[in-house]
């Protein structure tokens, strides 16, 4: 498997870090801001399942796609981890967040994605295609995120 | 020697093609159902290679013209043509895109053949008649992501359950492989190791859940037809569905791959034409200099060249093509089927060079108008370099050719 360096940044929300973690929880919610998913499934607290079509044109196929909370502080650390597959695909990343409060009742929220495996078709895409696809897919993430809490205030 | 005596005598080479119970009026009306097929399709796939995206039609017209089954028996419902009519057939068709004429070498030559060679009547009657009829468009599973020109680096696999085989696995870039209603799936017992893992054939129904199938789009050329990859989940297929012996999968597939590189030469054949004639055409009306480009001498050289790919690729198809009949006449013929085998990659080899050479030069004659996909040029260009890869690489084609040459203890993979 290529050397996936971690993907990282940090995310101001205006929405206190409670709030922030409230949504990224709930899994229901959670899985509405995931790009191209057609259902899901809850599968115990800290899981669920779905499907995702994520639409890009070197990859089409359908990814299932399980969320797992493998780590939680409340108000301050979540940590998941995602299975996906898909046909001649699969791909686990682990997601970090770390909740801080910010200016203004704000939230700081300091992430960090590490593709822990990845085979299959996916493997052999470059690794630029990849990070490419991968920021495309974390910025439609964090968009929806934000309208999401930012309205719940 | 295979290079000298691939064709005993043309009185075979005569026979041969006189073989299968067809008049000459019946090959005259399938000639002309082909140009009907083709003159119909054109402006169709011209918008859709342009908008890249399928083209039903492909499929739709071959059964409206009674294409669908060209090299099948009359008594399955084709139309009983010999190796050489087929691959005309191919020729002309692939003019009008390799993508078309992919498709056809999907079903036909590599999804219809293998069951008229190996399936039992049962199955013939069961899969051929309503192939030929646009009831089931068929395929060949081979290819893997990690077993390409090696296929026993395969992974797919089945075990026997009841009275059903269940299928697992993925197979990668095949043609008509998101549309097809049954595919020739090679796979190995599952479990199995060493003198115990060998391949098999099996055809497989395509319906269910259990077999989730995706078109492929990340291809440069032939938008119009299907290239897919897909995924057997604990699929189960009917338990008579093995096709030949079981464990004899490798030798089906070689076999079958014999006819898939004929289509594919010949296919390339068509491209070759098709870039002449357009060649021909725009260097007679295009001015440049105060004269028809068709004057320019170094114009004159790519279309010289471009005959010669033409017309050494016409004798050398001809000439594979009636060693596939001569050996498909004499079932069980294993010489016979290797000096086939080895006309076949010669012919192979050889057109899709000449036709990545002709497709080359022919954008070069149309100038800046031949980096664009509204002329048929680089629109060849895109569709035919893959010629060169599936159905057999060049590397494989060459090994092939010169250890048969070299004799028993040369094979560069033994």
């Amino acid at each position: 498997m290529a050397t996936y360096e971690p993907f990282s940044g940090t995310e101001r929300l205006a929405a206190s870090p409670d709030a922030v973690y409230a949504f990224v929880t709930n899994l229901d919610e959670l899985v509405k801001i995931v790009p191209g998913l057609v259902s899901s499934e809850r599968v115990g607290d800290s899981a669920i399942k779905c499907s995702v079509r994520p639409g890009f044109s070197f990859i089409r196929t359908t990814l299932k796609q399980t969320f797992t909370i493998i780590e939680r502080v409340p108000g301050t650390r979540i940590v998941m981890q995602v299975d996906a597959s898909g046909i001649g695909t699969a791909f686990t990343v682990k997601a970090e967040m770390d909740l801080a409060p910010a200016e203004g009742g704000a939230c700081d929220l300091k992430w960090t994605a590490t593709i822990q495996k990845m085979s299959g078709l996916v493997a052999a895409v470059g690794t630029t295609i990849i990070r490419a696809a991968a920021d495309q897919v974390i910025k439609q993430g964090f968009d929806g995120m934000r309208t999401a809490v930012e309205k719940r205030g | 020697m295979h290079h000298v005596d691939t064709l005993t005598s043309p009185t075979a080479a005569k026979s041969a093609t006189k073989s299968s119970a067809v008049t000459d009026a019946e090959r005259a009306k399938l000639v002309a159902d082909v140009e009907a097929y083709c003159q119909e399709i054109r402006p169709i796939e011209e918008i859709c290679y342009l908008e890249h995206r399928p083209n039903p039609a492909i499929a739709e017209l071959a059964k409206k013209h009674n294409l669908l089954g060209m090299a099948m028996p009359k008594e399955y419902g084709g139309r009983g043509m010999d190796s050489l009519t087929y691959a005309r057939a191919l020729v002309r068709i692939n003019r009008e895109g390799t993508g078309v004429r992919t498709f056809f070498s999907g079903h036909t030559s590599i999804g219809q053949y293998p069951i008229l060679k190996y399936g039992t009547d049962e199955q013939k009657k069961r899969y051929l008649p309503k192939s030929c009829t646009g009831g089931c468009t068929l395929a060949f599973g081979l290819t893997e992501p990690e077993a390409g020109s090696n296929p026993l680096e395969g992974t797919c696999t089945y075990r026997r359950e009841g009275g059903k085989l269940i299928m697992n696995g993925v197979k990668y870039l095949i043609s008509n492989g998101s549309i097809a209603d049954a595919v020739i799936v090679f796979a190995f017992p599952e479990g199995s190791t060493g003198k115990d893992r060998r391949m098999s054939a099996i055809i497989v129904d395509t319906a269910g859940d259990t077999f989730e199938k995706e078109a492929l789009h990340a291809k440069p050329g032939m938008y119009t037809s299907d290239t897919a990859m897909f995924q057997m989940n604990d699929h189960p297929v009917n338990g008579d569905n093995m096709l030949g012996k079981e464990g004899e999968g490798f030798r089906i597939a070689m076999h079958t791959l014999v006819s898939g590189r004929l289509s594919v030469a010949s296919g390339c054949l068509g491209t070759i034409e098709d870039c002449l004639d357009e060649c021909l055409r725009y260097a007679r009306e295009r001015h440049q200099h105060g004269k028809p480009i068709g004057k320019h001498q170094l114009v004159q050289e790519h279309i010289a060249r471009i005959e010669f790919m033409r017309a050494t690729s016409d004798a050398m198809i001809e000439r594979a093509a009636i060693a596939k009949e001569i050996s498909d006449n004499a079932p069980g013929d294993a010489d016979l089927l290797s000096k086939a085998d080895f006309a076949v990659a010669e012919a192979k080899y050889w057109a899709s060079n000449a036709a990545w050479e002709a497709v080359d030069r022919a954008v070069q004659v149309f100038g800046g108008r031949g980096w664009s996909e509204l002329y048929r040029p680089f629109r060849h260009l895109q569709d035919v370099r893959v010629c060169r890869i599936y159905e057999g690489t060049d590397e494989i084609m060459k090994l092939k050719i010169a250890s048969k040459l070299l004799g028993k203890g040369f094979e560069a993979f033994a």
